[in-house]
Order: C-alpha cells, then structure tokens, then sequence
C-alpha cells in the first residue's frame, strides 16, 4: 500500500474521530431524553398538562387488573392531554429539568410534580444533556450546577445517579442497590403471587422503609429548587401542582410502630419546608390505607390500582378547584 | 467490562490498541503477551467471583493438548477423553448443578437451593477448548506456548460470548503483523463497532425494556392478551437477534482494529427460506461446532436415514441445553430439531414431487417458527410460555395500547377491551428493527470491501449487497457517517445493560 493511500486512510480516520467527539459532546439531549420531550414540542401540546415523577407514577403491579397509569387516570378525569415525562428512578433534578423545559419554553399549560415525601435523590446528567438544559431552561436547582462536576465522586463527562448505599438496621448488614436488587427484591418477586401479600422477609422491608424514609437527609438545595420551579410558572402564567405521595403507614406502623411515627415527624417537616417556598403542594402522605399499595418488598411506595384511582381523583380535585378559583379571581378582577 | 461501557469505550479499548499497535512492531511476543494480560484483566473487571476458573482451565486444556500431540493412540485418544469430560464437567457444575440440585430438591420437596454464580464466558471457552482438543487430536498439531495459548482463549474481543473459535483461524494471524496497515484496521474496525453498537443501544435495547414489561407480568400468572402476546414476542425477536448480532459485530469490530479477523458470526437469520438454512445464518460458529464436534460425532448422515434424524434431533436438544440449564431451553431446542427434521423429510421425500415452496412463502414461515420458538427461550417457565402462546392465538382476549381516545371509543361500544403493557410509542422502533432484520444488507455486506470477518466452509457466504449506498468504504461519506453513528450509540450508553448471551 503506497504512503499516499496510508495518508489518506489516516485523514479519514481523523475525519471519523473528529466528527464523533463533536457529536459526542455537543449540548444535546441523548435519544432517551429528546424522545420523551419532543411530544412537548408538537403544538398538538398546547395547553397540555406535563407529569413528572419517579416509578411510583409509572409502575404498574403484576396483580393489576386495570392497568391505566396515572396519568392515563389524570387524562380522562380532567378531559386534557397529558404528556408524561415520568420514567422509573427519576430524580427531583431530573423532574425538574423536563418540567422547566416544558413550561417555560414550550405549549404545555400545566405541570403534575409527583414528589417522593424525602426528596433524597442525587442526579447529574451527562454533562452533554447537563448543558442543554442549562441553555434551553435553566433549571436552577444546586445539582445542576456545573461545580458538581468537580466533587470528587462526580464523573466530568458522564451521568451519575446515586443509589442506595450499603447501610446498617438492628444490627443487620445489607448490601448496596444492586445487591439488594439480586439479593432480596428477587427472592420476594419469586415468592409474590396474586392477590400480593405483605412480603416475605418483613425484617427487610422495614429495614429498607427505615433506609428510604429516614436515613437519608432531606436535600434542601432541591426544595429551593422547586420554590424556583413555582416561581417561574407564577412568572408566565402556569400552574404547578406539587405532590407528595402516598406513604405506607398501615404497613411500616404494623411493622414497627415507633418507625412509622419517625417517618411521620420527618414527612410532616419536608411537606412544611416544601409549603415555606410557597408550593402549590397537595400533601397525599396519608391519604391511601394498605390495599392502596404494591410490591411492599421494595418499601418504595408503588401504587395499586384502587390507590392509583384514588389518588388521581384527589388530583384532578386539586386541579379543578385551582381552575375554578383562578377563573373566580380572574372574573373579579376584571 | 461490557463493550457498551463507557468504561470500555473511552478508557480500556482506546489503551490496548495503541499499546498493541507500538508494541507489535517490535516484539510479537510481547504484544501476544500484553494482549493475554490485558484480555485477563478484562475478565477480572467483569468476574470478580470466579477469576481463577478461566486460568485453571486454560491450563488444565493446555496441558491436555501436550499430551494429546506428544503421544499416541490409545493414550491420546484417553487424555482427550479426560479434557472433553473434565471440561463438560466444569461446565456441569458451574453451569447446571444449581437446576438439577434444584430439580431434584423439589421433588424430595427439600429446602435446598444452590446458588453457583455463572462464571462468564464459560459456555464459550469450554466449547473452544473442546473443539481444540478435537482439533489436536485429529490432527497432532497442538499451540506449544502457554501463553499464545492464553491469549487464544481469552483474547478479550471473542471471550464473553464467542464467536467461538478454532485455534488455526486465529492464532496464525498474530504471526504475521506485517501485512497489517493500523490505520485500516483500526479505521474499519470502528466502523463495524459503530453499526454494533447501534445494534445494541439503539434497537435491542428499547426493545428489551418492551418485551420485558409483557414477559415479567406474564410470568406473574397476569393473562396476557392478543396485541400484547405478539409485541412481547416481536420485541424479544427483535432484540435477541440486535443484541447478539450486535455483539458479534463488535467483537469482530474490535478484533480488527488489533488487525486479527474473527469468524463472522450472522447472516441475516431472519431471511432465512427454511430452517436449515437459518441454522446457517444464525449464530453460526455454534452451528458450526455442533455439526463438527456433535452430529458427526454421533454418526451424522453415515448411519442411515433414520438414525440421521435421531442424530439431528439430538444435536439440536444439545445445542438448547447449551444455552441454559431449564426446561424451557430445552423445548426450544427440540423444537428448533423438530423442524429441522421436518425440513429435511421434506427434503428426502417430497421435493421429488416438484413442490417448490416460493422463497417469500418460505421466509414467512420460518420468521413465525423462529418467532414462535423464542417465546420459551425467553420465558422462565412452561406457565409463561402457555400465557404468551395463548395470548398469541387469541385464547386471553384482546388488549390496545394506553391512548385515551381509542379506549374512548371503544368503551362507547361496549368492548372487553384492556389496556395494553406497551404504548404506541414503542411500536415504531419495533418496526425499525424488523425492516432493518428483513430487508437492509447486512454488516458485513456494508463492509465488504474490507473483509472484516472469516467465512466458516459450508455456511452461507454473504452475498454484495444489493445497493451501493449502503457500501462502506475509505472515503469522506463513510467516515461522517460512521463518526456520527457511533456518537449516537455512545450518547445512548447510559445505564448498564448487559448483553443476553453472556448468561449463556
């Protein structure tokens, strides 16, 4: 092969790795992201309500006979198209990146945050998605400040969510997420039949509601960051609904009951730390009793089908009531 | 360490190439040596239960294979009677204790459960070395150094989840570095990992989650319904063949940026005419090994018609029971040699009466025979298989995605209709992926003017593409395209997502 072809293939080579890191780091949206906002963009969106959440709002029990999710239940109860941007794991950060977006940049009238009672989440986006939201909404909330970049345990160009970490309960060692996943979600899944039952290793599940519900601090840069959410929407005219979802109290307090009023103290401080930013907040903490909830082997909160009609009704309540004083005010003021 | 890894991607792939490239040069036997370290250390990132067992069985082999090429019958034949069955016994117990421990504890209704961790690659590495045993027996030629020896099993692009290899493919290359040009290679090595990395996180992925969320419920006793059964066994169609095919493109992708050729793995299975001839587009260094090293080995075609088709039927079984230790495994595997038998009776008796089936005919059959037999590839259980072949025929109802208008209509009249597991959203990457599977030239078709693999004799060959457009080649347009592709499938790399043959 003659040196001028070998020039030549290098150039391309060049070419090849040139192009992929200028795609690579341009300030867009991955696929999975630009797929979930681009419904938004359409103008078929306008004055549509926007949802965001955690698995809470998107899981689905294998036991359900009525498998609407929420926001299917909250598009036939208010007559509106709903655009979901929930997805399993979502953090507040997240939440509050596609709803920034959504409502200040684009048709979406309306926004559902569906928040967990703890707000412990930790999220960066890869720096690439990172920059795209910080351009097209800016978001303000403390994770997504590029100095997060710099932690030590931060990744420069990559995404990092946290997830639960090894810890301790009654003298009980458990593994990281990934373990407990392998480890007991799996065996409680392959002992769960239909109609669910409470679980298998109870010692567990209450050790894991302790670890979800109380071990974790409350992340007081993402409440300022929803006070900004809220801010921004009074600024242009949008409503936010900021929820805090059900929690299993039947069944911690059936547990342990001291647990379940750990949690209460701590739900009832978060929900007030939440109402001095001024949210528009719907406190759903205690609304649902135990056959309101599934898969109680991941203490996380997921939602049967009665408790998913539930909630949405008090939801849409919420919103219709909004509306109906909004256009009450309205008319007197005019 | 996973190939879809930015881990991989941007830290170990570009490090081991550039080493390699320097060092080959000068030493060949100092870069086989730091390519069987490097492809160790591989192993050890992504196997921290078992990183000794592949160390140990590679010596264990290699000193078979001494033994076997130093002697004479009947002691080599023994001492390559003692490397198959020591072999096939590592891979019992790694591989099948925990089911049949399992199996035999639930019919003494005991409490005992076995949780052996599947070490990885170890269905691949021991069907290598069993076919290198054989190889060396035939033909008194065995790999004298222990470590070219090493890096033939654990060269790290082939390692996890094949192609599966035989020892006078591969190693003669790493002998003769100086026919290689690196900026080729390499050049045309990322070309080929773009198009599998695409495969991987832009098909099968989405796919899997779709198939995953039918098959988990209806693994849960949830009944599942017309329209969901179907995309639940579309999607998994669509994602085994992406996900595997997309491995082995960038296996064969990596191996030829370090300038070795691998053999080529597919072949567009899903437009096969008949089975037998998907069996030859399909994964076909296992087809391969199991016509040399299992069929023939029970006599093949030379024992008569009836005992050929015992012998099919048993090979197929094997090769089921290669994939996985369940039942389920095991019914695909005999029903993929059911209908190789059938094709093959059709073959010995009926094609005298000139009945020709057409070609478009022929390739809709076995798409819905191959689709059909991935429900219990798929599923955990004969119940979950019964729940998606039911729903497939209709026997649970009917089911339409979540979309408020259409429910809207439908409950105007009346209609037991469910919502459905999956949402129109999904649909269009399905419908991607089966138009790409049915119609598109494949990767090495695209490729081909860089012969980026080896052809198995016997096994189809691809054929030119049929358009010119989706020729790769050394110029501007291919090296856009490839840049770009690659950094759309290297953005998707997010969460980790393993690829489904590495729990085989």
């Amino acid at each position: 092969m003659g040196a001028k072809l070998r020039r030549a293939i290098k150039a391309y080579l060049v070419v090849l790795m040139a192009v992929f890191f200028v795609i690579y780091l341009a300030p867009v949206p991955d696929l999975k992201v630009a797929t979930a906002l681009a419904p938004v963009m359409s103008p078929r969106a306008l004055n549509a309500l926007v949802v965001a959440g955690n698995s809470v709002v998107t899981d689905l029990s294998a036991c359900d006979q009525d498998r609407r999710k929420l926001p299917s239940l909250l598009s036939e109860g208010l007559h509106k198209k709903v655009i979901d941007f929930s997805f399993p794991g979502q953090t507040v950060g997240q939440g509050l990146d596609y709803t920034t977006f959504a409502l200040r940049r684009f048709h979406a009238g309306a926004a559902v945050f569906f928040l967990s009672p703890t707000l412990s989440s930790r999220s960066i986006p890869d720096l690439q998605t990172q920059m795209f939201f910080r351009f097209a909404a800016s978001p303000e909330y403390e994770e997504n400040s590029l100095q997060q970049r710099f932690k030590p345990d931060a990744p420069l160009l990559g995404p990092l969510t946290s997830h639960a970490e090894p810890f301790t309960y009654k003298n009980v060692r458990y593994p990281d997420y990934d373990g407990i996943k392998d480890i007991y979600y799996s065996a409680e899944k392959a002992a769960m039949g239909c109609p669910e039952t409470l679980g298998k290793n109870r010692q567990f599940i209450e050790a894991f509601y302790w670890y979800t519900y109380v071990s974790q601090p409350v992340q007081n840069g993402n409440i300022a960051g929803l006070g900004k959410l809220q801010e921004i929407s009074n600024s242009i005219h949008k409503r936010v609904l900021f929820v805090l979802m059900p929690v299993d109290y039947d069944d911690v307090q059936s547990m342990n009951y001291a647990l379940a009023q750990t949690i209460r103290t701590r739900v009832r401080s978060t929900s007030e730390a939440l109402k001095k930013e001024n949210l528009n907040l719907l406190d759903l903490t205690e609304i649902l009793p135990a056959d309101g909830f599934s898969d109680r082997w991941c203490a996380c909160g997921h939602l049967s089908e009665s408790g998913r009609r539930t909630l949405s009704e008090r939801v849409v309540q919420a919103l219709q009531t909004s509306t109906e004083s909004e256009n009450h005010t309205r008319t007197e003021e005019n | 360490m996973l190939f879809n890894s930015n881990a991989f991607l941007f830290v170990f792939l570009p490090i081991v190439v550039i080493i390699y490239w320097l060092v080959v040069r000068r030493s060949i036997p100092v870069a086989v040596g730091f390519l069987a370290l490097a492809s160790y250390g591989f192993l050890v990132y992504g196997e921290p239960t078992y990183p000794w067992l592949l160390a140990a069985s590679i010596l264990f082999n290699y000193i078979c294979g001494l033994g076997i090429r130093r002697t004479q019958d009947p002691y080599a034949r023994g001492l390559l009677m003692l490397g198959v069955v020591g072999d096939l016994l590592v891979l019992a117990v790694f591989k099948y204790a925990n089911f049949f421990v399992g199996q035999v504890a639930m019919l003494f209704r005991s409490p005992i459960h076995p949780s052996i961790v599947l070490p990885l690659g170890i269905s691949f590495y021991t069907f290598t070395q069993i076919a290198y045993l054989v190889d060396t027996y035939q033909t008194r030629n065995s790999e004298s150094h222990l470590v070219r020896y090493f890096l033939f099993i654990s060269y790290f692009p082939h390692l996890i989840a094949g192609p599966i290899i035989h020892h006078k493919e591969m190693m003669p290359q790493f002998l003769r570095p100086r026919l290689r040009i690196p900026q080729l290679s390499i050049y045309a090595g990322l070309c080929l990992f773009a198009i599998g990395l695409a495969k991987k996180v832009l098909i099968a992925d989405p796919c899997g989650e779709v198939a995953t969320s039918i098959f988990s419920p209806a693994a849960h006793g949830i009944r599942v319904a017309l329209f969901d059964a179907w995309m639940a066994a579309l999607t998994y169609t669509v994602q085994i063949y992406f996900d595997f095919s997309g491995y082995s493109d960038m296996a064969l992708g990596i191996s030829l940026m370090l300038g070795i050729r691998l053999p080529i793995n597919f072949n567009s299975p899903y437009k096969s005419r008949n089975i037998i001839e998907f069996w030859r587009r399909w994964h076909i260094s296992l087809s391969r090994f199991l016509r040399d090293y299992v069929y023939i080995a029970l006599g093949g075609n030379r024992k008569g018609r009836a005992r050929r088709y015992v012998n099919l039927l048993l090979t197929m079984v094997i090769g089921g029971i290669w994939h996985g230790a369940g039942w389920t495994f095991l019914m695909w595997g005999t029903l993929h040699g059911l209908a190789l038998l059938l094709v093959q009776l059709w073959r010995d008796q009926v094609k005298n009466c000139l009945m020709v089936v057409p070609a478009s005919v022929g390739r809709a059959a076995t798409f819905l025979f191959v689709l059909f037999a991935w429900v219990p590839f798929r599923s955990p259980d004969f119940a979950t298989m019964g729940n998606i072949w039911g729903g497939m025929v209709g026997a649970h109802g009917f089911s339409v995605p979540d979309v408020a208008a259409v429910h809207g209509i439908l409950a105007k009249l009346h209609l037991p209709i469910e919502p459905a597991f999956f949402t129109v959203h999904q649909i269009p990457i399905l419908l991607i992926g089966l138009v790409v599977a049915w119609s598109a030239p494949n990767s090495q078709q695209i490729m081909r003017k860089f012969r980026v693999g080896l052809d198995s004799p016997g096994y189809r060959a691809s054929p030119p593409a049929r358009s010119g457009a989706f020729a790769a080649g050394v110029n501007w347009k291919t090296a856009f395209l490839a840049g770009t592709l690659l950094a759309f499938a290297a953005r998707c790399i997010g969460s980790y997502s393993e690829f489904i043959y590495f729990h085989f």
